[in-house]
């Protein structure tokens, strides 16, 4: 059984598993997934990302998605037709 | 860009410098932008129109266009207007949710207080494939939905997206941060139905 001490604080040996500022850490963690983060906040995150367990599933689950944003989805190219279409229409001009 | 918009002129290319400007500035982009246009429309006839009217719209106002600058970003900008302008008026879909409350409520600092999280894991999202993950993304409302193609997909700063959408870098971040917990709520409820236990340790296929 896990103590609310440990929840909030964690031992060396657990990571806390209640984190109590998963509001502002999420946001910490958009920035560092879409690389918009400062070297400070970075810093910031990892050191506590290595004490709290919701911290790292969440950063865990964001980079995920992102990741299969970026390389799961089918990407299209411009038919040809429409390539076409353009260039006539713009070489008319 | 609207007629009504006011456009500044900086540039007085001659005829030559148009159409070279124009091939090598704009036409590289042509894909990610016909990706864009069909991400927000879901239908290629309409994406090809979109397309169409950009470059069209690109070339007449490219005297506003500094070569050497983000073409990229100044094409989206253009397209993302047309839709809104043009493509969305007409379109069938459901007026768009009202974002700016969305904002106002996440921004509070009552809300800040009272974060939402959705119980999903990253397993899971591996799991699942390419169309299901476009599904969740589709059935966004498409204010979120851009948000997340521009950043997410096409890898854009904050900053740049802030200039296509004509939005603070604050509300950038806020709209983005709401548009990605309803995409878990929605791969969530993809998972469920495919049959994986989102809530267990342990992914359960059926």
């Amino acid at each position: 059984m896990i103590s609310e001490a440990e929840k909030v604080q964690g031992t060396p040996q657990q990571k806390k598993t209640h984190c109590e500022h998963e509001g502002e850490c999420m946001k910490l963690v958009q920035l560092i997934v879409d690389g918009q983060a400062t070297e400070e906040q970075i810093a910031q995150f990892k050191s506590n990302m290595d004490k709290c367990l919701p911290c790292e599933k969440g950063y865990e689950l964001e980079k995920c998605i992102k990741d299969a944003m970026q390389l799961r989805l089918e990407k299209k190219c411009v038919p040809s037709s429409l390539l076409d279409c353009i260039k006539k229409k713009i070489s008319g001009l | 860009m609207s007629e009504q918009e006011e456009i500044p002129t900086l540039q007085t290319y001659s005829e030559t410098e148009k159409h070279r400007v124009f091939e090598k500035e704009f036409m590289p982009h042509i894909d990610s932008m016909y990706n864009f246009a069909f991400r927000l429309t879901n239908d290629e006839d309409d994406a090809n129109d979109l397309v169409q009217d950009t470059y069209l719209k690109a070339f007449r106002f490219i005297n506003s266009f500094e070569e050497g600058t983000n073409a990229k970003a100044w094409l989206f900008r253009i397209l993302k207007n047309s839709f809104i302008n043009d493509f969305r008026k007409k379109s069938k879909e459901p007026s768009k949710v009202d974002y700016q409350d969305v904002e106002t409520t996440y921004n509070s600092e009552e809300d800040a207080e009272t974060t939402q999280t959705v119980d999903l894991r990253a397993e899971t999202v591996q799991d699942l494939i390419g169309d299901e993950i476009a599904n969740a993304l589709n059935s966004l409302p498409v204010d979120f939905r851009t948000v997340i193609i521009l950043c997410d997909i096409e890898g854009f700063t904050y900053e740049e997206m802030a200039k296509i959408l004509d939005i603070p870098i604050g509300t950038v971040r806020s709209r983005l941060h709401r548009a990605r917990m309803l995409l878990k709520e929605k791969l969530k409820s993809y998972a469920k139905n495919l049959g994986y236990d989102v809530n267990a340790d342990t992914l359960a296929e059926n």
